[in-house]
């Protein structure tokens, strides 16, 4: 008879590009992102884990509603990360869909498309961007209080979630841009303070156990000394140390949690035999 | 180098809600629909289980047959479990993608929409559903029974697409006739589930393959559950340990069936 084996945790990850992408691309095979980290530091910690990591390029908030049945109900996880508002603080006014299609990077390489792009869409991108940059200086960053919108759309999400039996949901704090994108888009740090703090109080306000809130900005001070060229070298996604150590604290964090869990732990029960009441069994 | 690891059994599920939704929502993680009993049971015995679940809230028999190439090819499963014409048999003649707006948990709560939800989308609703439920006492439950045949045509289509002769093991389900609370809203289920039940065993048969098999629901949570306890409490959708014993029961067919493979 082979021996039993223990129930996996299942954890769910998902956001923008931030969940996948790492500051410097091309590097080698052991640059983990944080979901893969996590993944091998509960292993080595000899917990078994399933983990999905659904990172889609500028995914909103909105996007996650529109896709929470399919995404979550079925796959049901133990432990679900969220990794959102980043994308609704970048512009201040351009439009998601312009941003997509002139930053697609799912367009095939065909001769008139590439004229395109390089001709028209790319001068009038740079443009826009540039006028956007100018006008971000100019009026209040956070006039169009997008904060609340995806709070809002958070709430929704988590409180499904909370009828699927209850998982840890964590909400992630979301970093500064790097001094490559501050000029870029120079609004975008008082727009992250202002998602960051909205964020944080729904957390505050949900006042549940196991609605959690991820602070990123602590693990760059103390593994990075707050210096955001080391923790986002692209001046947007975390560098492979900072996904790694991410990770590691996030794992840390999964496993304390599951230890409260019955259904995680080491089962050896046998499977009952099916057809006889348990009121029968007993007498 | 460390030790071998046994593959594990690959499971596929495939259904509407009464695959993913438990009757008594928000309770403890430990409240497993049947997919992840199943994979506990089939960790417990010592055999790996990969199970991945393929259903979300009102999916019919023919989105499955839709998706089957995406969630078979390529991974392809040990065992397929269908769990369709639950769906189907509920509504005598409101149209899915109706019930679908007025009960989608996808749309974002602004403003406009909460107040159309309120105001307009909800009071329509109530009134077609009571009309619904007043034409569906009184005019013959079955009149639209050739929707409840095509459902039993999807499942027999999909089994044919995995069918080999040392195919997959495919488990059908019979679906389980509703519980007291929907039964004032659908007075006509009960002889809608039948009739879907009896198309899909009937499908079974027709089939005739000794790894796909029509599995009864309806005797094992009986004997299983006490007297007065409904399997489906909210009406539709299985109870936590509705799902417990459902669970137990496939991942005993999965282990009688993997020790032969």
């Amino acid at each position: 008879m082979p021996s039993p084996l223990p129930n996996p945790i299942k954890i769910l990850v998902k956001g923008a590009s931030t969940v996948g992408w790492s500051g410097t691309m091309n590097g080698p095979r052991t640059d983990f992102g944080f979901p893969r980290a996590m993944e091998e530091a509960l292993l080595k910690s000899g917990r078994p884990v399933e983990l999905r990591t659904l990172s889609v390029a500028s995914e909103r908030t909105k996007t996650a509603v529109h896709r929470w049945e399919r995404e979550l109900v079925g796959y049901s996880p133990d432990v679900i990360v969220l990794v959102y508002g980043h994308y609704e603080t970048v512009h201040l006014i351009l439009p998601w869909w312009l941003e997509r299609h002139a930053n697609s990077l799912t367009v095939p390489p065909r001769r008139w498309s590439t004229i395109y792009r390089n001709r028209i869409l790319r001068p009038i991108w740079m443009t826009l961007a540039k006028l956007q940059s100018r006008l971000d200086t100019a009026i209040d960053p956070t006039f169009r209080r997008r904060h609340k919108k995806v709070v809002v759309d958070l709430e929704k999400i988590i409180g499904h979630t909370q009828e699927l039996h209850t998982p840890l949901v964590v909400l992630f704090e979301l970093i500064h841009p790097a001094k490559r994108y501050q000029s870029w888009f120079p609004g975008m740090a008082r727009r992250i303070d202002v998602m960051n703090d909205a964020i944080e109080s729904l957390v505050r306000q949900l006042d549940l156990p196991n609605v959690r809130y991820f602070r990123v900005g602590e693990l760059v001070d103390k593994y990075a000394d707050g210096d955001l060229e080391v923790a986002t070298p692209d001046g947007f996604h975390y560098s492979p140390d900072l996904h790694r150590k991410i990770g590691e604290h996030l794992a840390r964090e999964v496993a304390e949690w599951a230890d409260t869990q019955g259904h995680l732990q080491f089962d050896t029960k046998p499977t009952r035999v099916l057809g006889v009441r348990p009121a029968d069994r007993a007498g | 180098m460390s030790a071998s690891t046994q593959l594990p059994i690959r499971v596929l599920i495939k259904g509407a809600s009464t695959v993913v939704f438990i009757a008594e929502m928000g309770g403890p993680r430990s409240d497993f629909t049947f997919g992840r009993v199943i994979e506990r049971e089939l960790t417990r015995a010592g055999r790996p289980a990969d199970v991945r679940v393929s259903g979300v809230p009102s999916a019919h028999a023919k989105h499955s047959l839709r998706t089957w190439e995406r969630d078979l090819i390529g991974w392809w499963p040990d065992v397929i479990v269908l769990h369709h014409g639950h769906y189907e048999s509920i509504h005598f003649f409101l149209p899915r993608w109706l019930e679908r707006h007025a009960n989608s948990t996808r749309w974002r709560p602004t403003r406009p929409n909460k107040l159309y939800r309120k105001l307009i989308l909800r009071p329509t609703w109530v009134t077609l559903a009571k009309l619904q439920s007043r034409l569906d006492r009184r005019s013959n439950s079955l009149l639209f029974a050739r929707k409840l045949r095509r459902v039993a045509n999807d499942v027999e289509r999909l089994i044919n697409r995995v069918r080999q002769p040392d195919g997959p093991l495919v488990l059908v389900l019979e679906v389980v006739p509703p519980g007291r609370r929907w039964q004032s809203w659908f007075p006509g289920l009960v002889e809608r589930t039948a009739y879907v039940n009896q198309q899909l065993e009937a499908v079974v048969r027709r089939v005739d393959l000794p790894n796909v098999k029509y599995v009864r629901t309806v005797p094992t949570l009986a004997a299983e559950l006490d007297s007065d306890e409904e399997p489906t409490p909210d009406g539709g959708h299985y109870s936590a340990r509705a799902h417990q014993v459902l669970g137990e029961l496939l991942s005993r067919e999965i282990l009688e069936w993997g020790a032969t493979h």
